[in-house]
């Protein structure tokens, strides 16, 4: 078992499976179905959950996002538990050991990519405080820009066509290099690469129903609504 | 059942048959088409017909059925089986004489195999039934015979064609249809019948076919009936107008069905996925047919009318009764402008043919020009309504010239055939439509309708259209009449029913219009010039008619000539005679150009004319002949550049400001420099004139290349026109709603490219500017597509492309060891056609452009020849336009590198490829490109390309008679009249020599 990898889940479960039986021969069972084992198991998780559930609300309610011991015995208490005799039930004399609980791997998400350098506590804020760590400053912080942006027609018409040269070529060159192509130059292969022509099966659709079909249904809309907004 | 090989009859003998007594033995009365089962996959398909015949003679032993490519299992007649013969000699042309690779034998035999199995002709037929004796009896009491065949069709090569495309998934998914085609009578390809247009009848057709296909035929839809497995449907049509074989035709697919919403009798199908595209095309659909129903005062004959688009069509548009077949490549969505108006010509000209054509059809090939003219004449009214007099007048115009070019070079066009010489000086017979050149066909549909406008002036519109309507009247009466009768002969139109029909109506006698222009073929030719005569303020006229050019023929009779003087326009008629050639016009007005008067011109409107150019004595500022092109004729007519530019500036008819044009490229001045500036500029001017003066404006800047001042010509006008005001070079972001700016916004660059600087070469000035075109377009806020723009400024591009300095063969050619312009263009070509491939343009137009572009790089040196480019563009697979495309540069390859190898492959793939406009395209890129001439010492001019040529005509292509003919213009082309050069010649040493040489010529 202890060689298996085992998730969390089942990790937990098996755990708490374990923990069952062990009350169960305290009390002075001997033998127990698996199936009476399963429901008693499956009571104490609903009972863990409901009571972690409940610790939530309570610190989630004073505003903090980790819970101190405090909140569990709210918790606790607020579903009829009396907590004195969690003291006596710790100190009983023929306890059972359950032996090494099996470790889990921890598949917990690697760490959030951290942008920036996160904002210091103020100075009251005490040292051994619980409170979380500001985020990263971007997603809090505004900073204005210096620049205007571009208004000369000439420029941005320029930047416009530039741009949309770029990434034409760009993405023409990267098909033709990573796809079937054939060079206009034999001598110098690098230098145009076509684009190998792929026959089609049917190949009147591409024709008759070229893309920019798509863009200008598009265009249309946006335009509709531009109306509409006038009106 | 193999086709036996026919023993022809002697040429005395097929005369004697020819005689016009000639009347076939019995009269089709009903026929049932019944296609009982498709097989797509193995491209097959099985069914049966029942002729009803009426005997009218008592002795008939052979029923003759025209029928082609189909196996025929059973032959019964009135349900006594029959014995029959089957026998086509279409399919061994020179079988008589199979060592001969002569063009003028083979098109002898080619006449006479087609005639001997032509219903028209005599009575002929692939199919000779042998009546079985216990019929004899009914024929003898003259009662009605009914001839019943079963048929399979597997493969056949044409008259039908399968698009199955190899993909995944259903028939339907995959878009597999069938539709019917062929060149006139070609029905006998895919059903058994009497294959022509004299033998209306009535008609029962049923198709059964899968449960999602759906079939368009002729005639009313009555019931659509599931089999008993459900698994299929049977469509029931019946057609009750009489209709000849040739004009029934059969569609199947898994069509999209619209309903048109204006005219609930009009259905349209289309392909799946194309719906959009349909809605849009034949929204104006409903207009002409209004047009016509008005114009003719005669309602559409048939209850029904249906228009299909599919793929790989034969031609753009094929009529038959109350169906029209188009190809798929006509759809367009409505951000494409340069197809609408073509797709609307053809939709108009497919709706009038349905009235004459197919409602009323031909009643032997010399009468062929009746119902084409006059569907082409209705075509040009519902053209000038629509498109407005200016498109129309143009249309005229430019179909003349093409008459008169054709007609000069090939050969006369003669309409209706009247002497015994079938080739009149040309290379095939005319006498019949499986025989003439496809040029010839289309230039008889050009003439036809040029001679109908010529009855027109002659008679006069309202008449014209009265006889037309008469002949309808009458044709739908008959029609009406259930039982058979001679009646039904009304329905085909023939040169004298017609003639009597115009008499009738209009009491004019149009005989002598009719032996000059349809019986005897041949245009007019003047060279002409004048002289003012100051003293008798007359123009002395000067017109030599030219009769010794090929294609000319004398004229006598009267001619319009229309001098435009300071006074105004005045038309004087001469009367051309056979040995005067001087004409006297007197003129109206004096030479007064003192008194500032504004100048009448022809439609009433005054302008005043800077008239400093003119000669001051005379009150003349120009002279045309026959303005309105009445008759079919070339003038080369002589007047100062000055009177040409007053005509161009003016002249308020686009035909006259287009011959101007046409006149003023031989004086390059800076005068015409200006008047073309000006047209150019001037928005009231027809759009294809200021196109055409753009042409012209860059040939005669090339022309006085010398002295042009100023910046290249246009530069300036584009920038004015087109670039944004505060920042020139720039050009606006795309707007085409003015649609006449938009197609002088294409043509300018063009122009601009053909400029040439003193070196003869392209000027950098210019080629930086397009540059600066395609690198600024942007269409993103244009309502319209900018593909036919982009691909004008590729064609700009191409243009610009002069002659590599030096030709080296053996030197790499590197990406560096370029020039940099050159280096640019193969940058922005090979940019252009790479986006294409994941964003493609409409019918791939900016591909095109680029094919033909990288082929004219390599044809001046910039770049290594590169045929295997080319093959795979014209692989199967690709866009029609597109292969189409790929072959011209092929054939241009092979023309240049002599590429044996490649024509041969060229060769079989015009004879194996599945589409046959494919086929045609190749064949007739070669005619347009030969690779060599009769008598060019060429690699490729060798016995093998002989053998190889001579099969595909002789046999290879008898399915398909457009093909055939095309391949002998080919062969025309190639190797001349006589026996090839390459091949050694037959009369020397039978014996001896010729052994191993003939094993050689018959491999």
């Amino acid at each position: 078992m202890a060689s298996e990898v085992l998730s969390p889940e089942n990790g937990f479960r098996q755990s708490l499976t374990m923990a069952v039986a062990a009350i169960c021969l305290e009390c002075g069972f001997e033998s127990t179905e698996n199936i009476v084992l399963e429901t008693l198991t499956e009571m104490l998780q609903s009972y863990l959950t409901e009571v972690g559930n409940s610790t939530r609300a309570y610190y989630e309610h004073s505003g903090r996002t980790i819970p101190t011991d405090k909140d569990v015995i709210f918790a606790l208490s607020e579903m009829g538990f009396r907590n004195k005799s969690l003291l006596q039930y710790s100190r009983r004399g023929k306890r059972i050991n359950i032996g090494q609980i099996v470790k889990t791997v921890d598949t917990s998400n690697p760490p959030v990519l951290q942008v920036g350098k996160s904002k210091g506590f103020p100075t009251y804020v005490p040292e051994n405080h619980k409170y979380p760590h500001f985020p990263d400053p971007h997603s809090y912080i505004r900073t204005t820009t210096g620049q205007k942006p571009e208004t000369d027609y000439v420029i941005l018409r320029e930047q416009a066509s530039a741009q949309k040269r770029d990434v034409e070529r760009a993405l023409t060159r990267f098909v033709a290099r990573t796809g079937r192509s054939h060079p206009l130059l034999p001598d110098d292969k690098n230098a145009f690469p076509l684009i190998e022509a792929q026959p089609h099966l049917i190949p009147y659709l591409n024709a008759l129903l070229p893309s920019e079909h798509e863009t200008l249904k598009l265009f249309e809309a946006t335009n509709d609504q531009n109306n509409e907004q006038k009106e | 059942l193999a086709p036996k090989p026919l023993v022809t009859s002697q040429q005395g003998d097929r005369k004697d048959k020819k005689s016009s007594s000639f009347q076939r033995p019995y009269k089709l009365s009903h026929q049932l088409l019944c296609i009982t089962s498709i097989n797509f996959q193995r491209r097959a398909l099985m069914g049966y017909v029942e002729l009803m015949l009426q005997p009218k003679k008592s002795d008939i032993r052979v029923i003759k059925v025209n029928s082609k490519q189909s196996r025929i299992h059973r032959v019964c007649v009135n349900n006594h089986e029959a014995t029959f013969q089957y026998q086509d000699p279409s399919l061994d042309l020179a079988q008589r004489d199979p060592k001969s690779r002569n063009i003028d034998v083979l098109s002898t035999c080619h006449l006479t195999a087609v005639e001997s199995v032509d219903p028209d002709t005599g009575y002929h037929g692939e199919i000779t039934i042998r009546v079985p004796q216990e019929v004899s009896k009914t024929i003898k009491e003259q009662k009605p015979l009914c001839v019943s065949m079963d048929f399979t069709l597997e493969n056949p090569k044409g008259g039908i064609h399968f698009v199955v495309p190899d993909a995944e998934g259903s028939l339907k998914e995959r878009a597999a249809h069938l539709f019917t085609f062929g060149l006139e009578n070609c029905a006998r390809l895919w059903f058994p019948c009497v294959d022509t247009y004299s033998e209306p009848c009535t008609w029962k057709l049923e198709f059964t076919v899968e449960d999602s296909m759906t079939a368009v035929s002729c005639g009313d839809l009555v019931e659509t009936v599931y089999t008993p497995d459900r698994k299929r449907k049977t469509f029931h049509y019946v057609l009750s107008i009489p209709t000849a074989a040739p004009n029934i035709c059969l569609a199947v697919g898994p069509f999209e069905i619209l309903v048109d919403p204006n005219m609930h009798e009009v259905t349209h199908f289309c392909l799946p996925q194309l719906m959009p595209l349909l809605e849009h095309t034949t929204e104006t659909c409903h207009k002409v047919f209004e047009f016509f129903e008005e114009v003719l005062s005669f309602r559409f004959p048939y209850s029904c009318y249906k228009q299909v688009f599919v793929d790989e069509a034969y031609q753009d548009t094929l009529p038959y009764a109350s169906v029209s077949v188009f190809s798929v490549n006509l759809l367009f969505s409505k951000i494409v402008l340069d197809q609408t108006p073509i797709t609307r010509k053809h939709m108009a000209r497919a709706l009038s043919e349905q009235f004459f054509g197919c409602f009323m059809a031909r009643e032997s090939w010399n009468d062929y020009w009746v119902p084409a003219g006059i569907a082409g004449y209705l075509y040009g009214l519902w053209l000038r309504s629509t498109f407005g007099n200016s498109e129309y007048r143009d249309w005229i115009a430019s179909e003349t010239q093409q008459l008169c070019q054709y007609e000069t070079t090939v050969g006369p066009v003669v309409l209706h055939n009247t002497g015994k010489d079938s080739f009149l000086g040309r290379h095939f017979p005319h006498q019949h439509p499986h025989t003439v050149s496809p040029a010839y066909y289309k230039m008889m549909r050009c003439k036809s309708h040029l001679v109908m406008r010529q009855i027109e002036n002659r008679i006069g519109p309202q008449l014209l259209l009265q006889a037309f309507n008469k002949l309808l009247s009458l044709a739908n009466t008959s029609a009406q009449q259930k039982v058979i009768s001679s009646t039904w002969s009304t329905m085909l139109l023939s040169t004298a029913g017609f003639l009597k029909s115009t008499y009738s109506v209009s009491g004019k006698d149009i005989s002598n219009l009719i032996d000059q222009w349809v019986h005897k073929g041949g245009i007019v030719r003047f060279n002409s010039k004048f002289v003012f005569n100051r003293k008798r303020n007359t123009v002395e006229l000067d017109i030599k008619p030219d009769i010794i050019n090929k294609g000319t023929q004398k004229y006598v009779g009267p001619l319009t000539v229309r001098v435009q003087e300071l006074d105004g326009s005045f038309n004087h008629t001469i009367q051309i005679e056979e040995n005067t050639t001087k004409h006297d016009l007197p003129c109206h007005s004096k030479s007064r150009r003192n008194k500032r008067k504004k100048i009448p011109l022809l439609n009433g409107e005054e302008v005043d004319m800077d008239l400093s150019f003119m000669d001051p004595d005379s009150p003349v500022l120009w002279i045309r002949i026959d303005p309105d092109v009445n008759i079919p004729r070339l003038v080369n007519f002589e007047q100062p550049d000055y009177m040409w530019q007053y005509q161009l500036r003016y002249e308020r008819d686009v035909i006259g400001q287009s011959e101007a044009i046409g006149a003023l490229e031989a004086f390059s001045t800076p005068a015409t420099r200006n008047a073309l500036t000006d047209i150019i500029e001037n928005e009231h001017y027809y759009y294809k004139v200021r196109m055409q003066a753009c042409k012209s404006l860059a040939n005669t800047a090339n022309a006085m290349v010398n002295t042009w001042t100023g910046p290249p010509a246009m530069l300036n006008l584009f920038t004015r026109f087109f670039c944004c005001d505060t920042s020139p070079p720039i050009v606006r972001m795309n707007n085409f709603s003015n649609f006449q700016q938009y197609f002088l916004q294409k043509q300018l660059p063009v122009a601009m490219s053909m400029l040439r600087n003193t070196h003869g070469v392209c000027p950098k000035e210019i080629l930086h500017y397009l540059f600066g075109l395609i690198k600024f377009n942007d269409n993103s806020k244009n309502k319209y597509s900018d593909n036919y723009y982009r691909s004008a400024l590729v064609d700009a591009l191409n243009n610009t492309i002069t002659p590599a300095v030096t030709l080296q063969s053996d030197q790499k050619v590197t990406a560096d060891s370029m020039p940099m312009d050159i280096h640019t263009i193969v940058d922005e070509v090979t940019r252009f056609l790479n986006l294409e491939k994941h964003l493609p343009s409409y019918r791939y137009t900016i591909t095109i452009s680029c094919l033909r572009a990288i082929r004219n790089l390599q044809r001046n040196g910039h770049l290594p020849s590169d045929i295997e480019l080319f093959k795979s563009y014209a692989a199967p697979g690709f866009f029609r336009d597109v292969r189409l495309a790929a072959v011209g540069c092929l054939v241009d390859v092979i023309k240049a590198n002599k590429n044996v190898d490649e024509l041969h492959w060229l060769l079989d793939l015009a004879r194996e490829d599945r589409v046959a406009e494919i086929k045609y395209g190749i064949i007739r890129a070669l005619v347009r490109n030969p690779p060599f001439q009769k008598g060019d010492k060429s690699l490729l001019n060798n016995a093998e390309i002989v053998e190889k040529l001579w099969s595909y005509i002789n046999h290879e292509t008898f399915y398909d008679p457009r093909l055939r003919c095309e391949a002998i213009d080919l062969y025309f082309k190639l190797f001349g009249k006589g026996r090839p050069q390459c091949l050694p010649a037959p009369q020397f040493g039978v014996v001896v020599n010729l052994k191993e040489k003939r094993t050689q010529i018959n491999p």
